[in-house]
């Protein structure tokens, strides 16, 4: 074995010695940053929608039937332009020279994603995607949020007070609508509710509640206008509550009774409370814990989930703008839109890490108590 | 009013029968349980997990579930000021008033009891503002100073949440949500069973110290018969939801005269233990929806004759406050005598 001469044991120590200073402080608060719950979500997430723009990216490009192929040949035939002009036509729509290298490509898209410009819709020209985003996007946000809302406090309030009443007559017809309407498809719904009660039964004139509002009102503040926006938002807003109560129902009834099957419940009785405070504090907040993470998963899907509602009655929103984009291959839009679906999921999640924590002190997160 | 010669009865139940509904039948949990609690005394019940300890205390406070029904008997209460109360008869309004103000109790799992989205100082709040107590000022004096007295730290404990607390500070948390409205009637439900030996050890001083200080009745629930021996001036043993005998604690621990009561204390193991083993009792308890008939404890009894089979013993008088139902109330007592407890909990 080699014999190393040991160094001066004093130096050694001094090398060793921790030097507190600014760079000290300055690197444990940013492990402690680093280390806090709230910016790991953060970072998750906006990795997670980096990962997604880059995917679509990648592979509107590699798609049979390249996008821009196929327009310079729509546009030689349509319009019997010449390969050329075709193909710097199209290069002018897509904003992006579909020769260049695809790192070139990449970089030149991210950079302008970054600064919130999604490029040019295909189909009409000349419409930057942004707009029609933000033109389309209010729409589905009212009908599909409005929607969630009303299932979300039905089926809290029902399946409450079907755990209340457990076994009783009103319970079990409950559990059975619940069962069978949380088995049925959305779109089914919807078919069902034109085909049935507008075609057969003429409960309404399906061709009035169509469409997103009716043309001949001016827009405004209005009672008119807002009575016709409710009047068309009505049928999609009502298949939404149906498709997603009878899920709401029956898992408020199952966290409340096995809520209510907890000693504090007992305890709290014991106490004299009144059965509302019991109701509200201690039997409800602790049975709608598990709901909230469903709720912020639905709130995520709020904007895809929409598509094909949407498509059938005609609702102008981004996922019926989706769908039409998708026929006629707008792919610039498609990507805008997926951006969008992708982004409304991470953030509600991240909403839902956050809000879960405030509601439960036992997950509360970031800041640990001293 | 038909209460007992004492005056100073708090608590006076009478020939109390509560039974569950079952699927199989009909359970009878708690069947035709008499005893009375004066001011300021212990008394511990005794007995196996599913004797119908836990049934009876929740009956006290009418706090059944939806599927048990009291089948008759007398719950009767006097207050402070001497009136009276019957506590079956309450109607809710007035159940609710009752309940915490003249009778409370610390539940069996405190780990559960306290409800985890709430601070332990709203659930104090909430306690108080349900009795009409809506300055929130003398709620939290209150407060503070019962968690000085049961030796918690007041500031931090009041403002905490009940995860952030360890096992036995929650149990002393409830012990003083327990007596915030200054009951006079406190129940223990095992109240050491889910902690360790040193918190065991505190809960027990703690006890002992504000029961004097603060000068309530109390009923303790224990299958831990040191504990028992410890805290109660009076015991009762249970068996198959009767009480089988009942009596002060040095009389029934040294002249035990049920053979479940010697079973019980032959079961507890002694530091001076030579040859003798501990002897457990064989068998299980029986089925409550079809009882044995006869003594309920003759399957498992050494001493059962063919008349304990068939004849239910009555509970007869044995000494002074010293009642016990067993046809062998002699040989018990005498083989109990034979072996003598020197050491028995004191």
């Amino acid at each position: 074995m080699e014999a190393t001469p040991a160094p001066p044991v004093p130096l050694e120590q001094e090398a060793h010695m921790p030097r507190p200073g600014a760079a000290g402080l300055l690197r444990q608060g940013l492990r402690r940053i680093a280390t806090s719950y709230t910016f790991r979500v953060i970072v998750q997430g906006a990795l997670t929608l980096w990962a997604v723009t880059t995917f679509t990216f990648v592979m509107i490009r590699q798609m049979p039937g390249n996008p821009v192929d196929i327009k310079i040949d729509q546009l030689m035939q349509t319009r019997g332009m010449t390969y050329e002009e075709a193909r710097n036509m199209a290069a002018g729509l897509f904003e992006f020279d579909p020769n260049a290298p695809i790192l070139e490509q990449y970089l030149d898209y991210m950079g302008k994603l970054i600064q919130g410009d999604m490029g040019q819709s295909i189909s009409s020209a000349g419409t930057p995607v942004i707009d029609q985003i933000l033109r389309y996007l209010p729409w589905t946000l009212f009908s599909v949020g409005s929607g969630l809302l009303i299932s979300f406090t039905l089926g809290v309030f029902i399946g409450m007070a079907m755990a209340y009443w457990r076994g009783s007559a009103f319970d079990n017809i409950m559990t059975a609508f619940a069962s069978i309407v949380y088995g049925i498809p959305d779109f089914v719904i919807a078919l069902l509710i034109l085909l049935v009660a507008g075609v057969q039964l003429q409960l309404f004139r399906v061709g009035s509640v169509l469409g997103g509002v009716d043309n001949d009102i001016q827009a405004g503040f209005n009672l008119a206008y807002i009575g016709s926006l409710i009047k068309h938002a009505a049928l999609p807003v009502l298949t939404y509550v149906l498709a997603s109560v009878g899920g709401w129902i029956l898992t408020m009834k199952s966290s409340t009774i096995s809520t209510l099957g907890e000693d504090y419940i007992t305890v709290a009785r014991a106490r004299g409370l009144s059965e509302g405070r019991i109701l509200t504090a201690y039997v409800g907040r602790n049975a709608m814990l598990p709901l909230v993470t469903r709720l912020a998963i639905s709130i995520g899907f709020v904007v895809g989930g929409s598509v094909i509602i949407e498509t059938i009655f005609l609702y102008p929103g981004l996922g019926r703008h989706l769908f039409l984009a998708i026929g006629s291959r707008d792919y610039t839009t498609m990507q805008g839109v997926f951006l969008v679906i992708a982004f409304t999921v991470v953030a509600s999640n991240i909403l839902a890490d956050l809000l879960f924590g405030l509601l439960d002190p036992r997950v509360r997160v970031g800041g640990q108590q001293s | 009013m038909t209460f007992n010669s004492h005056n100073d009865v708090v608590l006076s139940v009478q020939d109390l029968s509560i039974s569950y509904l079952t699927p199989r039948g009909r359970l009878r949990a708690v069947s035709h349980a008499s005893f009375d609690l004066h001011q300021g005394e212990t008394l511990a019940l005794i007995g196996e997990s599913g004797c119908g300890k836990s049934t009876l205390n929740l009956g006290l406070m009418r706090l059944l579930p939806t599927n048990a029904r009291v089948d008759g008997g007398r719950i009767e209460y006097t207050r402070r000021d001497g009136a009276p109360i019957d506590v079956l008869r309450l109607n809710d309004r007035q159940l609710r008033q009752f309940r915490w103000s003249e009778c409370s109790m610390v539940f069996q799992a405190a780990l559960n009891s306290l409800n985890p989205v709430i601070r332990v100082r709203d659930m104090f709040y909430d306690t108080a503002a349900a009795h009409g107590k809506r300055f929130r000022r003398q709620v939290r004096d209150r407060a503070l100073d019962l968690f000085r007295r049961v030796r918690l730290d007041p500031e931090r404990v009041f403002n905490a949440y009940p995860h952030e607390l360890s096992g036995g500070m929650r149990q002393r948390v409830l012990l003083a949500l327990a007596l915030l409205l200054n009951p006079q009637v406190v129940i223990l439900d095992e109240p050491t069973t889910a902690v360790d030996i040193l918190t065991q050890r505190t809960i027990i001083e703690v006890l002992k110290a504000i029961r004097e200080e603060l000068n309530f009745s109390t009923i303790f629930i224990s299958h831990d018969l040191s504990v028992a021996a410890e805290m109660a001036d009076t015991v009762a043993t249970m068996y198959a939801g009767e009480i089988v005998e009942i009596g002060p604690v040095y009389e029934l621990f040294y002249r035990p005269r049920h053979a479940y009561t010697l079973g019980l204390l032959e079961a507890v193991p002694r530091l001076s233990a030579g040859e003798e083993e501990l002897v457990s009792i064989p068998g299980s308890p029986p089925d409550l929806i079809e009882p044995p008939a006869g003594c309920k404890f003759h399957v498992r009894c050494p001493f059962a004759t063919d008349r304990c089979r068939v004849e239910p013993p009555p509970l007869e008088p044995v000494g002074e406050n010293h009642l016990a139902a067993c046809w062998e109330k002699a040989r018990v007592l005498t083989h109990a005598l034979e072996n003598a407890y020197h050491d028995a909990p004191r």
